[in-house]
């Protein structure tokens, strides 16, 4: 090597970079026909710009070849001369478009904004779609001459003159085998379709008489409503909307400055979500009309999945295979126009429209409580309207805390939880929610946080809290009677008084005790065995000593009646064993098959027992 | 079988099987998706939980297993160890169960049990994590990605209780599985654990050199990032860069998604000493030890008392010094070896 410093130029193996973008810069090859039209789009719009020609009216036209192989895109668009092909269609990255748009930036008519092309590498897809391309042309200026520019899509290409009589361009794509679809009529209309639909130029298929575009887009009509419900049904999208709103052009400001951003489109709320939480948010995106994406996640606010709609902006950057968006300021700028309209257009609908309102609130139910918490402002407009899911139905945050008369709010967030805590809370007149849906806790912080402050109780299993603690001596005979049939029992006080016991197990009686099982058996593995071993002891040591305690019920009447047999020395056994079944089951979050088997055992025994003696008992009194 | 081959294919099947897109099972893998894209701690825990919720729900018990580990972990980051703890070893018992033996899922929960009593008290357990890590190495030897998670468990342990010869000799080993997992994700947690050995070596250039390799800020943890750029901040203090090693401080904080853990507040304490902000690095210590108090990480609680107790007799504060002995008396009684902290003579106002 030289010690001396050597500068270099980088070198191009062109047939290899010609390679790797046609074939994969785009994911889709079908965006190589939209590429191709988007310039033949730009070449309209171009001679609309610079020629003086009042009466020209843009076409394009694509038709298959009668050979069956070739892809004719035609239009009447500005066309080329012998220099601007070298210069810009033989050129990787250079465009004229690029340029005329800056160059008519600054005109009113604004005429530079129906200009698609940006990067000078559209015409490349031509290799995408196919293996020779031809492309007949003349120009709209004084004095061209029709040229034929040829290529395989090697490092050379051949220009000769041509026979073209009439102004604008052909392209000639000799379609690769995989891309012949292209050459069906209806896949061209689909795709015209899908690509260019709010494209301002017709654009046909073979001999159609119609164009396969509409060229106005929904939210530019006069009717826009109307025409947004008849475009999604056309599309399959959503069957309806419950409510809509345009988009509009936005002023920002960025540092001292003010700008516009130039924003059209629609949002729409349909009425169910799909899936709840499979939805996304989901925008389609156009930037100068095409298509860019109808998919893109990123242009909403991030609570806003249970909004649809369009966008259109020149403002946004597309990538350079015009498939997505570029995540830069500019993106960051619509993002927060986008947010503040759907913000003040959903508040105006709280205050004008209570009815649509409601039914949004409904139709998106878990999404919008799911996700109100990410936005300070959309917390707001509904932290009073959204109903959660109670133990006396759906109830907004108002009317639980009416209803209950203080500030604090018991809810659950495993399913697997019994009804014992839902019905000690009723009986105590107070009800629970369900939270086991991920949004409601958050909700509920929330609610806390910024509305008014509550005391948040979660009720998944300590049921200790929701008795009363009385005197035990009047008892004393009747926890007797239990501790005879192997019952311990306490007596304390609860309401609904219908409910004559339950058991108490503590937050920690399952854990316990299926670890004593495995540990027990020797089922965990050596060293973690240890381990699980000493953490169930310290959890065992902060448990009290009433797990598995039947907490009877003082203010029962059941239990008043058995205390005072009790005390007459007559209690009835049966009814004790059956009572603490029956509390067991009600109680039933521990119970496994084989103990529900052994339980209900129990209770046919007893009452048999008691069927039996009664029997006894009668024949007996017979006989007397 | 690895457990994410386990997913791919139990994920396949569920696209198959699903009649509506709203399946329980396609829902439970949505969230589960959801949570990996997202860096918001909170938000990734609200959508693993509902992923779990919807598993148990429709029954999904080795789903349910596989979201219990990535939950804990999110608690964990969220410094909320006692619920950590207690999932993990619900979820131990429940795999004990014979149609789990061996599986992905067995091993996955045991191996995230074993992490989690690792940070609680490294110490007190190193005889049952050296034993039950003997015993998952045999079962798991197919498994890289849970040698991995072990062995980095490991070493962290051993270098905590002072074993640090043998901590570095599963280095390779940990090496070795990174390279056979092959993901991004585990190169870079690699990096993370070399650049920390080569900083306690007080090898600094390694140190940098490491970190330059493991830049690639898109396939990484914020938590990894951050990491690595305050230990950046401290290599910069070293060799007296200080505008570039504030500059790397202020970043790493900012990168930083959740509460600092103890080994991020190490380094963020170090480097205020090595700039000379002794009160600094104590206010640090203090913060932690607060934030730390409730969450049951006994380890991470008397480690930032003794540095308090440390820091204060550095200054001469024997009365600061002396409460905080006190707190690290209090805090090292939660362990079950907490002999490393009472070595020193006790100090008498």
């Amino acid at each position: 090597m030289s010690d001396q410093e050597n500068t270099a130029k980088f070198e191009l193996h062109l047939p290899g970079l010609l390679k790797v973008l046609a074939e994969h810069l785009y994911s889709d090859p079908r965006v190589g026909f939209r590429e191709l039209l988007q310039n033949s789009h730009d070449s309209c719009s171009r001679r609309a710009i610079e020629s003086d020609d009042a009466t020209y009216q843009p076409e394009i036209r694509v038709r298959a070849d009668a050979d069956g192989r070739t892809l004719l895109i035609e239009d009447n668009g500005s066309g080329l001369t012998e220099s601007e092909i070298v210069s810009y269609l033989s050129t990787i990255g250079r465009g004229y478009t690029r340029e005329l748009r800056s160059a008519t930036q600054f005109d009113d008519d604004g005429a530079g904004n129906q200009l698609i092309g940006q990067f000078g590498l559209g015409f490349l897809s031509a290799f995408l779609v196919a293996s020779e391309v031809e492309v007949h042309t003349l120009s709209f200026q004084d004095g061209a001459r029709p040229m034929i520019w040829r290529s395989e899509g090697d490092e050379s290409y051949k220009l000769v003159p041509g026979d073209r009589t009439t102004v604008g361009t052909t392209i000639r794509l000799r379609c690769k085998p995989q891309m012949r679809f292209l050459l069906c009529p209806e896949k061209m209309q689909e795709l015209i379709a899908r690509f260019c639909d709010f494209l301002p130029y017709p654009i046909y298929v073979q001999d159609d008489a119609y164009p396969s575009n509409r060229q106005v887009a929904p939210w530019d009509q006069a009717d826009a409503d109307a025409a947004l419900r008849d475009y999604l049904k056309s599309k399959h999208q959503r069957q309806d909307i419950l409510w809509s709103m345009p988009l509009q052009d936005a002023t920002y400001r960025l540092g001292s400055e003010t700008i516009t951003v130039p924003l059209s489109g629609v949002l729409y709320i349909p009425w169910q979500s799909v899936a709840s939480i499979c939805e996304f948010g989901e925008l389609s995106v156009y930037i100068r009309g095409m298509f860019i994406t109808d998919n893109n996640r990123t242009v909403l606010p991030e609570w806003a999945k249970f909004v649809s709609g369009m966008v259109s902006t020149p403002f946004l950057q597309p990538t350079a295979s015009r498939e997505d968006l570029h995540a830069d300021e500019s993106l960051e700028i619509v993002q927060e126009v986008v947010e503040q309209q759907l913000m003040d257009g959903l508040t105006r609908l709280s205050q004008t429209d209570p009815s649509t309102w409601e039914d949004v609130i409904e139709s998106h139910h878990d999404l919008i409580l799911g996700w109100a918490s990410r936005s300070e402002a959309f917390f707001d407009c509904i932290a009073d309207r959204i109903k959660l899911d109670s133990s006396r139905g759906m109830v907004t945050m108002q009317e639980y805390l009416r209803g209950t008369g203080n500030d604090r709010v018991y809810f659950f967030t495993k399913k697997n939880a019994t009804l014992c805590e839902q019905v000690l809370l009723e009986g105590r007149d107070m009800p629970v929610i369900d939270g086991t849906w991920f949004g409601v806790t958050q909700f509920l912080e929330r609610y806390s946080n910024k509305v008014r402050p509550l005391e948040l109780i979660p009720v998944d299993s300590d049921t200790s809290s929701l008795v009363r603690s009385i005197n035990q001596t009047p008892f004393e005979s009747l926890i007797e009677q239990f501790r005879r049939v192997g019952v311990d029992a306490r007596v304390v006080e609860y309401a609904p008084r219908e409910l004559p016991a339950f058991v108490y197990y503590s937050p920690n009686a399952e854990f316990l005790r299926e670890s004593e099982k495995a540990l027990g058996a020797g089922e965990l593995m050596p060293g973690i065995a240890d381990m699980i071993g000493q953490y169930a002891d310290s959890l065992r040591g902060q448990g009290t000593d009433e797990d598995n305690t039947l907490l009877i019920n003082a203010s029962s009447p059941l239990i008043r009646q058995l205390q005072q047999q009790s005390d007459r020395g007559k209690c009835d056994t049966t009814t004790l064993r059956l009572i603490a079944h029956f509390a067991r089951v009600f109680t039933g979050r521990v119970l496994d098959v084989e103990t529900c088997v052994t339980e209900f055992a129990g209770i046919t025994e007893a009452l048999l027992d008691g069927l039996s003696g009664e029997a006894a008992a009668e024949r007996q009194g017979d006989q007397v | 079988m690895s457990i994410f081959d386990w997913y791919l294919d139990y994920l396949e099947v569920c696209v198959e099987k699903a009649d509506f897109p709203d399946d329980p099972c396609l829902q439970m893998f949505d969230l589960f998706d959801r949570s990996g894209e997202t860096e918001d701690v909170e938000q990734a825990l609200a959508y693993l939980t509902q992923a779990k919720a919807i598993a148990d729900g429709a029954g999904e018990e080795e789903f349910s297993l596989w979201c219990d580990v990535f939950i804990a972990q999110k608690l964990a980051n969220l410094l909320r160890y006692d619920e950590a703890l207690r999932l993990l070893s619900e979820s131990v018992v429940r795999s004990r169960q014979k149609r789990f033996n061996r599986t992905p899922q067995q091993i996955m929960v045991n191996v995230g049990y074993l992490g989690k009593m690792t940070d609680i008290d490294p110490a007190g357990y190193m005889s049952q994590i050296e034993e039950s890590a003997k015993y998952l190495r045999e079962i798991a030897k197919s498994e890289p990605m849970h040698l991995y998670v072990m062995d980095v468990n490991l070493i962290w342990a051993l270098n905590e209780c002072g074993r640090r010869d043998e901590a570095d000799s599963y280095l390779s080993s940990v090496a070795s599985h990174a390279h056979a997992i092959g993901e991004d994700y585990y190169h870079h947690s690699h990096a993370v654990l070399l650049a920390k050995t080569a900083y306690r070596a007080g090898d600094y250039d390694l140190t940098l050199e490491i970190l330059d390799h493991s830049d690639d800020l898109e396939t990484n943890s914020l938590y990894n990032i951050a990491s690595q750029i305050m230990k950046r901040a401290c290599c910069y203090a070293r060799a007296g860069e200080l505008d570039s090693a504030r500059r790397q401080y202020n970043k790493s904080w900012k990168t930083l998604n959740c509460p600092a853990d103890l080994d991020f507040c190490r380094f963020a304490c170090e480097f205020q000493r090595l700039i000379g902000q002794e009160r600094e690095a104590l206010k640090l210590w203090e913060t932690f030890y607060h934030d730390s108090l409730d969450t049951g990480v006994h380890w991470s609680i008397a480690c930032a008392a003794e540095q308090l107790v440390l820091g204060y007799q550095t200054l001469g504060e024997t009365a600061e010094a002396a409460l905080w002995e006190r707190k690290l008396r209090d805090a090292a009684g939660n362990l079950r070896a907490p002999d490393r902290f009472f070595e020193r003579e006790p100090l008498i106002v």
